[in-house]
């Protein structure tokens, strides 16, 4: 018997998960739909023009990283309960698919549901107001913008993710707060170490972002150049990978 | 079929629950773990199914660390909580989803289970009041026919006829490969039900003996004058005096768990003397 994975016991799981939360899921992507109808109308509202495509992707992109991590921190919380975290833990899947079945829910059919909630919106929206004389613009998904929102997404995912597992109760909050005091941390050891190299006093620099300082009365900025910021695109996935492989030692390490 | 070994614990670096403690457990036997509150007996059965992790020592089952929570393991063991979680679903719906992921389940026993234990299979779980969803709990977690079987608290929430039903049901469900756990501080509850006693206090096993085996050594019973008799331990009652006696005229008599756990938990450095030397010199 394979004790790490079976695809026939992952579908078993799979079903017996989404038995069991469809209806939390449904009342999430109602929720995600209220918020997309009513904000939306509002900007379509306020907005003295046609809202074109830079705009929606804007609002896209902002969503979702919003979205995104608050409902993956919800993925896990059957853990934090020992009632429920019992019958999860002892039931006979492996680790590994039951932190696959979080994961597809949370990254996969979070990101088919939210898109087509999105443009579903999107469309009445485009469809309730016209402007004469204007062929109302769609947004595509077929960009690079659309990258760097998955790899923005993908990130927070991860780390929530690992968050959602390690904390009992309160996920998204200790996530959040978590996040940021490490980020903090993140600039205030990068700001030093930069420090340290160039010898000199520096502003508060962000990993891969640019290094600036004063010269007298002249502002410099340093970035680094086209073919080492395609670096970061790759540095950026091995950390996202990293925080999905630490979440799930962290789920076979979790005690009731 | 599980095997503890200097199993130590705690949640609190300051205040060790467990210290190397050893027990052995085997199929074909009820185990009735006993012990005050607090004690660690759930924390203990959570380290017998994975659920915590010892800082040291180790707890097998069938030679595999229940720690790591393989499949094969998962498969032969079935652990009910003291506090039962159930989803918004029927015990139908419930066996549908769950039932597969256990080879050896039983979908007659099941129903008969629910039959038994007056469950209704087609009401909504969430619907039911918290003894009926124990009940659905146990009737499933019996069904599951796993080689150990794990019960926290069982009888908490339950009914008197439906402590009845347990006991009945348990007995019933008893094979030569099973091993069957259950801990109480109820301790009536397990009158008559279990063949073994683990009685757990100050870090570690105290009593672990078969109660043909307590029987032979012990005498249990209610006496107006206890001078000359070799008393283990003693409780003053309305009718005189309830005692522990060492039986050494190999009387047969009625073995009395709460009286035993009493004494037990009261450090009666008489009885767990004697218990020791009958457990050395089988």
């Amino acid at each position: 018997m394979n004790n790490y994975f079976s695809l026939k016991r992952f579908s078993q799981l799979f079903i017996k998960h989404t038995v069991e939360h469809y209806r939390t899921y449904f009342m999430s992507a109602a929720v995600l739909a209220g918020v997309f109808l009513l904000g939306g109308s509002f900007i379509f509202y306020m907005i003295p023009g046609p809202v074109d495509a830079g705009f929606q992707m804007a609002i896209f992109g902002v969503l979702i990283l919003i979205a995104g991590p608050l409902f993956t921190s919800t993925i896990f919380t059957d853990l934090g309960d020992k009632r429920k975290a019992i019958p999860v833990l002892t039931l006979p899947a492996s680790q590994f698919e039951k932190f696959m079945v979080g994961w597809v829910y949370s990254y996969i059919i979070f990101m088919l549901v939210y898109t087509g909630i999105f443009y579903l919106v999107l469309s009445i929206l485009l469809n309730l107001k016209q402007w004469p004389g204007h062929h109302p613009e769609m947004l595509s998904l077929f960009q690079d913008k659309s990258l760097l929102v998955i790899i923005i997404f993908s990130l927070l995912h991860s780390i929530t993710m690992y968050g959602a597992i390690s904390f009992e109760k309160l996920h998204f909050i200790k996530i959040g707060f978590s996040f940021f005091i490490f980020y903090a941390l993140l600039i205030l050891a990068d700001t030093l170490f930069l420090r340290l190299i160039v010898g000199r006093k520096i502003y508060p620099a962000t990993p891969f972002a640019f290094l600036n300082f004063p010269e007298g009365t002249n502002f410099y900025s340093i970035g680094l150049n086209e073919q080492q910021s395609a670096w970061v695109f790759i540095a950026v996935p091995v950390v996202v990978i990293l925080f999905w492989i630490a979440a799930y030692f962290k789920l076979k390490e979790k005690q009731a | 079929m599980i095997q503890i070994s200097n199993l130590n614990f705690s949640y609190n670096s300051k205040k060790p629950l467990f210290k190397n403690l050893n027990l052995s457990l085997k199929a074909g036997h009820i185990y009735g773990l006993l012990g005050k509150n607090g004690a660690g007996k759930s924390t203990l059965l959570k380290n017998i199914a994975g659920l915590a992790f010892p800082q040291s020592g180790k707890c097998l089952i069938n030679g595999t660390e229940s720690s790591k929570r393989l499949v094969s393991t998962l498969q032969n063991l079935y652990f009910i909580a003291e506090e039962v979680y159930v989803p918004a679903l029927t015990p139908g719906q419930f066996l549908e989803r769950t039932a597969g992921f256990y080879p050896a389940f039983s979908i007659t026993d099941f129903y008969s289970y629910l039959k038994i234990l007056d469950i209704d299979p087609d009401l909504l779980m969430t619907k039911m009041s918290y003894g009926q969803q124990k009940k659905m709990i146990i009737a499933f977690g019996l069904a599951t026919n796993t080689s150990l079987l794990i019960l926290d608290e069982p009888t908490n929430g339950l009914d008197i006829p439906s402590k009845v039903q347990f006991r009945k049901l348990i007995a019933s469900v008893l094979n030569d490969e099973r091993c069957i756990i259950i801990s109480t501080h109820q301790v009536r509850d397990l009158d008559s039900l279990i063949d073994t006693v683990l009685i757990l206090d100050d870090h570690r096993i105290v009593v672990e003996n078969s109660v043909d085996e307590l029987t032979e050594k012990l005498f249990f019973g209610v006496f107006k004058d206890l001078t000359g008799m070799n008393v283990l331990y003693e409780e003053d009652t309305l009718m005189g005096k309830y005692a522990i006696l060492e039986n050494t005229a190999g009387k047969y008599g009625k073995m009395d768990l709460e009286l035993l756990f009493n004494a037990a938990t009261t450090n009666s450095s008489k009885l767990l003397n004697a218990l020791k030397s009958a457990t050395l010199h089988e």
